[in-house]
Formats: C-alpha cells, structure tokens, sequence
C-alpha cells in the first residue's frame, strides 16, 4: 500500500458510517421527544375518552367530525386571517420604521435595544395588556368595540403581538438595508432616478432576501399564536376562538375530551406543515430574485 | 470544613424536634357563605390531636370549579377531602378518581338521609359521596308582595300566576344564578315539572327530553316571563336586585338567607315553596357531598373527618346560621331547628318533590349546551328547545361545539 492514499472505495463508506454513528444519540433523542409523543397523540385520536375515564376505540369517527366540523374551520379561518394581517402589518411598519431609522442613524445605538426590550417579555404579557386594552381600555375607546366578539378578539391579538415583536422585524430590516450598495444607489440617482424608483429598482430587490426570510419566520410565528388568543378567549366565551391552538386547549384541558383533541391537534399539525412548506417557499423566492 | 458544620447544624436541628406533628388534612370546599374555617376549627379539635383540617375554597364559576377539582385530582395534588358538587358527582365517580366509601362508614353515612340527597350523593346504588348539605329553591318575597299580587301562598303557586301577580304589582321575578347554574336548575325544573325528563342515561347517547313537548311548555313559561318583562332571568345580581327598591319576588337557593345583600332586608322577608308549571311540583336543588381522592395518603383520617364534617351537630349549624338544608332527616323534626329555623317546614317539604340534576357523566356537557341555546333569556322561542336537545345530543357524543 502506497503512504498517504488511503484506498478510495473503502474511505466513503467508512466515513458514511462513522457519520451515523456521531449523529445517532441525537436521533435517538429525536425520536423520543418527537415521535413518541406524536405516537401517543395519533393513538390518543384513535378513541373516545372523556373525564369519567371510560375510553372506547373510535377508529377516525374523531378525525372525521374534526375535519367536518364547521366551527373548527372557522377557527382555522380566523388563525390564517390573524397570521397573515400581522405578517402583513409587521412587515409594512418594519419596513417604514427602519427606512426611517436609516435616516436617523444616530439613533440607531438606543433605538435597536428598546425595539428588542418587548420580546424579552413573557408573550403572556402581551397578551394580557392587549386585552385590557380592548376590555374597555384604549382600543375599545378608540374603535367603540362593543363586546368580546370576534373582531374584539382579533384586535387584541393583533395588537399584543404587533407590540411585541414589530421591534425584531424593524431591526432585521434596518441591517437588511444597511446592506444596501451605495454606489449602485448612486448610479440610480445620477441616472435621473426619483426616490420612489431608488427604493422599488435598487432597494427592494436588494432586501428581497432579508424580507423573505423574515416573512417566513414571522408567518410561521404568526400562525403559532397562542397566548394571546388564549388569553383573550377567556372573554369571550360565545365568541369563536381565534386560534386552532385554543380550540385544542378548551377541548382536552376544557371538556377533556382528551381524543377529540388529540384529532385536532394533528389535524393542526398538519396544516402547521403546510404554512411550513409556504415560509419554505417564501425564503426560496426571495433567493432566487 | 464550613459545610461539614452546616451539616452538623442542620442535622441537630432535624433531631431537636421532640412531638410527632398532628396531621394536617387538606379540605377543598366550593366557595360558601358559611364560615367553614371555622367547622373546620370545630372538627379539628374534636378529634383530639387526631388530625387538623385545613379549609381551602375553590373557583366560584362552576365551570372553573369542575377544571379546577379534575385537573388537581389528576396532577395528584395533596388534597384530603373534596367538597364535590353534586352535579359532578356521576363525573367523578367514573373517572376513579374518588376513592370508594368503605362499606361500613357507606351504611353509617347513608343511614337516615334525606332521599332526594342521596340519590345526589350516588351512582345507582353505590354512595359515592357523603351527603353534606342540599339546598332546594324556594320562591321568596318580600313583606306583603304576595297577597298584593293575589298569590295563594298556602298552596304551590304556577307560574302564571307569579308571572302575572308580578306585573301587576309593578314587581319583578329574580332568578338566582348561582355562578353559572341558574339557567340550567331553572330548565330542569320546568322541564321536570311539565312532566318530562332532562336526560336519561349515563353513556354517550342519553336520551334527551327537551325537545318534547315539556321542553315546548318549559319554553312557554320563559317566553311569558320575557314578555311580562317582570325580569331579566338568570342572573349574578338577582340577590342584590331583590334587596334593593322595587324587587319583590326572587327565587333561590335556601342558602341565601345567610348573604349580607339579604340580611338587610331579613325583618320583611318571606318564603314559600318553588312555583309550579301544571301541577305537578319539581323544585330544583343543589348541594355538595364530601368525598376523598382516591390518591390521599390518609384515607382513615380523612373518613374520620368527614365522619365529623357530617354530623348532626355541624349540620344543624350550617342550617340554623346559614341556612344549608340538612341532609339527616332526623334533623327537621329537632326542637332547636324548629324553633330558630322557621323555613324549615317549606324545606323539608320542597325536598320531598326535588328535581334532580341529571345524572351523567356529561353533565358539563349539557350545561354547555343549554347555556348556549336557553341564554340570553329574552332570545328564548318556541325552536329553543328542540335546538338545546340537539346541540345536546352532539355535545354529549363528544362534538366540538
């Protein structure tokens, strides 16, 4: 055998093994925390238990009346409704306060600390303070809400979570158009270029990629909601929940019905890949422009 | 060397303690107008060093209550004796999560009860909790509000009548509402009265009684009382509303006499038993039984407890101050009773027609289900009973609302 050259065919594969070994204690750990209690969910939905203990196999009777229940739509309706308005919101005040953080950037220093500070916050925070808000606080003042009613319940939502994480967003985007080339900036200008056609022609698409990146982190976040609905429900209990996440709660820590909610929450879960699949997509695009 | 000598300290201080501690039993009650800290006081030294019964109260709204008991018994808490709603009673005797009364102490608490309590106070045949106290309603009024409004006091009064009688007088009809249970007790009644039967059967397909023709007579009775417009229905503030100028009639728990809001007005205020629908008299109650977890470290203990918590001596007591109808027959006929409780006569009376709560496991369920269909009151129609007994029906079968 030749010093120093290793036989090509028997190097790969060894590596390819000892690769699996380094990793396996990770997998195992991965599957315990993920597939066990996803096992036990998906066996969970297979019955009908109820807070008096007697459980009966139900085979998909709970799958069924989960997908064809109407309220749970709604539900998962008003969850799209409420991810997409704060994606939307944050992104469009992230992007008008960076902008004009940009020119003020003395400010940049306090300003990027304070934007942070609310995410230190517990969510539950938040979400509290939202709903003092429209429970006859400034919001139910300012848009006359009536009752705990389901735009009630949105506003809240909305609030607490634009409040609390609007900051990360703005700071993102701020180094996002930090970024920006000024020279390409500059050739745009001396070509004649107005202000509006600077930011749609050399400014956005240069961001493109932030952006996308921090829309599809923050329509996952968005879609997640839970404390602030959670919170919120306690209002309103005729209203519809505005979380699917909350109709899983009322129904297995609420009524226990332990498998219904346990149908639910992969129903849910299932969606929640889909949302994962647009974000993924989101990034991608934002790539490739 | 500094944390050898923490050591040494710690442990002289483990040593140094020389009687063995009197064991504290935890007792969680729903909240209550007694001072139950104070029965608690009174049973902790009658068992002479035996043990120490610690009072704790739990959520008002009953809702909150019934996820409260379900989700400590569950988690194991360290609870001892469980003050159990009545209507949880069936729910909780099939989750096995009560422990089960021993034979010997089931005959004793049983023996010479009331019988519409413990019917509450079981699942079929088998005790499950120890009746403690069960409060009927009865129609109270004010001074001379019932001969005003031309009520024959001497014998039931119907509906009508009351409902009439009210507006009349320019009065009005309180309904208690109980921390979310007025409307439910105020259904059974009616429903019961018009001859038929909330619900039967404790599985997931019980059968429903009120989309039939009770439920149309029971919704007859709410659409008269809406439209007399002598109330709003079941309400959180009917006790002060009775209290206060202008309230005349208000139909409660008999707990009630012993709630600030009402003593005020104790000098003028009169009772009699719950109105009817046709004829036939059903009087909706509630109450509370004592049982154990089936996790508690000290069952003996706390069977001695509650032994004490039932006896004849605290619950003449929590009768004569508070106004919590007994649960021992005996008691009804005792001399002091007599004479210092004089509604005990009407008591007694309205336990012998009661219409039970009906008993399932899925009681919360058709709680849910008539709040959502008989609430708000004055929405009530002539399609809200078939719509309850459907809802119902899905809830119970295990349904996202």
């Amino acid at each position: 055998m030749t010093v120093g050259a290793p036989a090509p065919v028997a190097g790969p594969r060894r590596a390819r093994r000892s690769d699996l070994l380094w990793i396996a204690p990770g997998l195992v750990v991965l599957a315990l925390v993920v597939l066990v209690p996803l096992g036990r969910t998906l066996w969970l939905a297979l019955h009908r238990t109820s807070a008096a203990g007697d459980t009966s196999f139900v085979g998909v009777d709970n799958l069924v009346e989960v997908l064809t229940e109407p309220s749970w739509w709604r539900a998962i309706g008003l969850t799209a409704l409420v991810a997409v308005v704060v994606l939307v919101l944050q992104l469009g005040l992230g992007l008008a306060f960076a902008a004009s953080l940009r020119h003020v950037a003395r400010l940049w220093p306090v300003a990027r600390v304070l934007a942070i500070l609310p995410v230190a916050l517990l969510a539950v925070v938040s979400a509290v303070a939202a709903r003092s808000a429209v429970d006859g606080g400034f919001l139910a003042t300012w848009f006359e809400l009536a009752d705990a009613g389901t735009l009630t319940q949105l506003a809240a939502v909305v609030t607490g979570e634009l409040w609390r994480t609007t900051g990360i967003v703005v700071v993102v985007l701020y180094l996002a158009l930090t970024r920006v080339s000024r020279s390409l900036l500059d050739a745009a200008t001396a070509d004649g270029a107005s202000s509006w056609q600077r930011w749609r022609r050399v400014v956005l698409p240069a961001i493109l990629p932030s952006l996308a990146a921090v829309a599809a982190w923050r329509l996952l976040e968005a879609w997640r909601l839970f404390d602030g609905p959670l919170v919120i429900s306690e209002t309103g209990a005729e209203a519809d929940p505005v979380s699917g996440a909350v109709v899983v709660w009322h129904t297995a820590f609420g009524t226990y019905e332990t498998g219904l909610a346990a149908a639910a929450a992969t129903v849910l879960l299932v969606l929640t890949m889909v949302v994962a699949v647009a974000a993924w997509l989101l990034v991608r695009l934002g790539r490739r422009r | 060397m500094l944390a050898s000598v923490a050591l040494v300290a710690a442990l002289a201080g483990c040593g140094a303690d020389p009687e063995p501690k009197t064991p504290t039993l935890t007792w969680l009650t729903p909240p209550d107008r007694a001072n139950l800290d104070r029965v608690a006081a009174e049973c902790s030294e009658d068992s002479e060093g035996a043990f120490t019964i610690d009072h704790v109260e739990l959520p008002d709204d009953v809702d909150e209550r019934r996820t409260e008991v379900l989700r400590l018994l569950r988690g194991g808490a360290d609870i001892d004796i469980l003050g159990v709603d009545t209507a949880l009673t069936a729910e909780l005797a099939g989750s096995g999560l009560l422990a089960p009364i021993p034979a010997a102490r089931a005959a004793d608490l049983s023996e010479g009860v009331v019988p519409a309590a413990l019917a509450a106070s079981s699942v079929g045949d088998r005790l499950v909790t120890a009746p403690w106290w069960y409060d009927p309603q009865l129609l109270w009024y004010r001074g001379s509000s019932a001969e005003r409004a031309a009520l024959d006091t001497s014998a039931p009064v119907p509906w009508s009548s009351l409902i009439s009688g009210a507006r009349q007088i320019g009065g009005t009809v309180q309904i208690d509402g109980g921390s979310g249970t007025g409307t439910v007790a105020w259904v059974t009644a009616l429903v019961t009265g018009a001859g038929g039967e909330v619900l039967e059967g404790r599985g997931r397909t019980p059968e429903i009684g009120l989309g039939g023709d009770a439920g149309s007579r029971a919704a007859d009775v709410v659409e008269s009382y809406v439209a007399a417009g002598v109330g709003p229905g079941p309400s959180p503030d009917a006790l002060r509303s009775f209290a206060a100028q202008g309230g005349t009639f208000l139909l409660a728990p008999t707990s009630i006499v012993s709630d600030p809001v009402v003593t005020a007005i104790a000098a003028e205020l009169r009772w009699t038993g719950y109105p009817v629908v046709d004829g036939d008299v059903a009087v909706p109650a509630s109450g509370v039984g004592l049982a154990v977890p089936a996790d508690a470290d000290r069952r003996t203990l706390a069977f001695e407890a509650i032994s004490c918590l039932t006896g004849t001596d605290v619950q003449k007591d929590l009768m004569i101050r508070y106004g919590h109808a007994a649960t021992r027959a005996a008691l009804y006929q005792d001399e002091d009773v007599l004479s210092e409780y004089p509604m005990a006569e009407d008591v007694e009376a309205a336990l012998a027609a009661v219409a039970p709560e009906p008993v399932t496991p899925f009681y919360a369920r058709l709680r849910d289900a008539i709040g959502a269909t008989w609430e708000p009151t004055r929405d009530v129609d002539a399609g809200t009973p078939a719509a309850s007994a459907r809802l119902a029906e899905d809830l119970i079968r295990g349904e996202l609302p």
